[in-house]
């Protein structure tokens, strides 16, 4: 009896071991199968923001990115610079169109930005317009990339590099455009309707911009009504 | 013995002009030593940056194409990110890419769609109609801050584009919920009370055009 249930015991654990590898297998398998489901995992992170902004001018921009890779290596050896030239080209270019906003930021403005007196005459101060680039694309059918045959690809990671740079330089190039100006006067075409409808005659409305202030630019017309309405 | 000097001179003097002697390449040591710095050159300097210096693209013109006055009054900005990817089976060879896509959203109103007499003052009562919320810049994508993840063989132009404009559609959705609308028309309502009370107005009432 007691042979025979040793015997059964062997079989029993002999069994449990010829199940071990397998269960592993399946296991590295089902791993496997749930690896390959993540990859159709969608990442979304929104962050909202309470705004009140008054779009006022859009400008649409093409530009051209263009890359020459160095033609040569330098380096030092023994501190004697040396200059060991790489033969054939690499040169990338990447057009990009993008959309540029100018806006002005309502989410400071109260009562204090509003003057008023009895006669009907009305000054609102609003911020300076600000600029932003509100959307981009890459052209990629037109997206070149010339290489001899010694030189490697471009990898994602430069292209990314030279499309950053490609993004400040067009909104370092917006500053010297006319889009702010562009922005005061659409400001005034947008907020003199309203201020007409609130009942105030075209004539006794002033909109000016906090900078213009502090420049004294325009001032004799503002000082005036400025004075009446103190008077 | 003069003509062995000679030759010697002469040796020298060849050596001192030639960096590269006969001798040298007749022995097959020059030539394994050459191959080496070929290889060395080709699998790691051919392309190697210069850490001193940042590569920088060239100066090129920003050109303006097109130039548009707008009213669109912005109340609600959703900053958002999606991932897609993409995996093109050809006969030899798979294709991979894996990009994570910014854009931002911005849900307003857009004036030039308003009514004629969408803001209607009597006495010390405004009444204001104010158009739907919508996107107001469709495009919504940043390109330029896309960031790539993962990358593998031959990716071309049109399905870059497809991809990008999955990621729009996605931050569309995302955007056009119910739940942001309200938030947005709730703000534009705050902000146009705001602005008639400053302006002298009592009562101020806002609805939205259907």
């Amino acid at each position: 009896m007691a042979k025979n249930d040793m015997d059964q015991i062997f079989t029993r654990n002999k069994m449990k071991k010829g199940l071990f590898l397998p269960s592993i297998i399946l296991c590295l398998v089902l791993f496997s199968c749930s690896k390959n489901k993540e990859k159709g995992i969608e990442t979304v992170i929104p962050a909202i923001v309470n705004c009140s902004k008054l779009h006022t001018a859009q400008y649409n921009v093409h530009k051209i990115l263009t890359y020459k890779d160095m033609t040569a290596i330098e380096g030092s050896i023994f501190s004697e610079k040396i200059s060991i030239p790489i033969p054939g080209d690499r040169m990338l270019v990447i057009p990009i169109d993008a959309t540029i906003r100018a806006y002005i930021d309502f989410s400071q403005f109260s009562k204090d930005n509003i003057v008023m007196d009895n006669d009907g005459k009305v000054i609102i101060t609003l911020p300076n317009p600000q600029i932003v680039l509100s959307s981009a694309q890459i052209d990629y059918k037109n997206e070149k990339q010339y290489l001899s045959w010694n030189r490697s690809k471009f990898t994602s990671e430069e292209k990314e590099e030279f499309i950053k740079q490609g993004r400040a330089s067009i909104l370092a190039s917006m500053a010297h455009s006319d889009i702010i100006d562009r922005s005061r006067t659409s400001a005034f075409n947008t907020i003199q309707p309203i201020l007409i409808s609130a009942g105030f005659s075209p004539e006794n409305i002033i909109i000016r911009f906090s900078d213009e202030i502090e420049k004294n630019k325009y001032s004799e017309q503002t000082i005036k009504l400025l004075t009446s309405i103190e008077e | 013995m003069a003509s062995t000097r000679k030759k010697t001179n002469t040796r020298r003097r060849s050596s001192s002009k030639n960096y590269v002697t006969e001798e040298m390449v007749r022995s097959p040591w020059f030539w394994v030593g050459l191959v080496i710095l070929g290889l060395v050159y080709f699998f790691f300097l051919r392309d190697k940056k210069d850490d001193t210096k940042k590569a920088t693209i060239d100066d090129a013109q920003t050109c303006i194409t097109s130039i548009k006055e707008i009213s669109e009054w912005e109340f609600l900005t959703l900053q958002l990110e999606e991932f897609v990817d993409t995996t093109i089976n050809k006969k030899l060879s798979t294709a991979q890419s894996a990009k994570i896509y910014t854009g931002t959203a911005r849900l307003g109103i857009n004036t030039k769609k308003a009514n004629k007499n969408w803001i209607v003052c009597e006495g010390n009562k405004a009444t204001i109609t104010l158009p739907a919320i919508e996107i107001l810049d469709k495009a919504i994508v940043d390109d330029t801050q896309t960031r790539t993840f993962f990358e593998e063989g031959n990716i071309s132009a049109t399905v870059k584009e497809k991809m990008l404009q999955n990621a729009k559609r996605k931050m569309k959705a995302t955007a056009s919920k119910k739940e942001n609308i309200a938030i947005a028309e709730k703000n534009a309502k705050a902000e146009f009370k705001n602005i008639f009370t400053a302006l002298g107005y009592k009562t101020v009432k806002i609805t939205f055009k259907e």
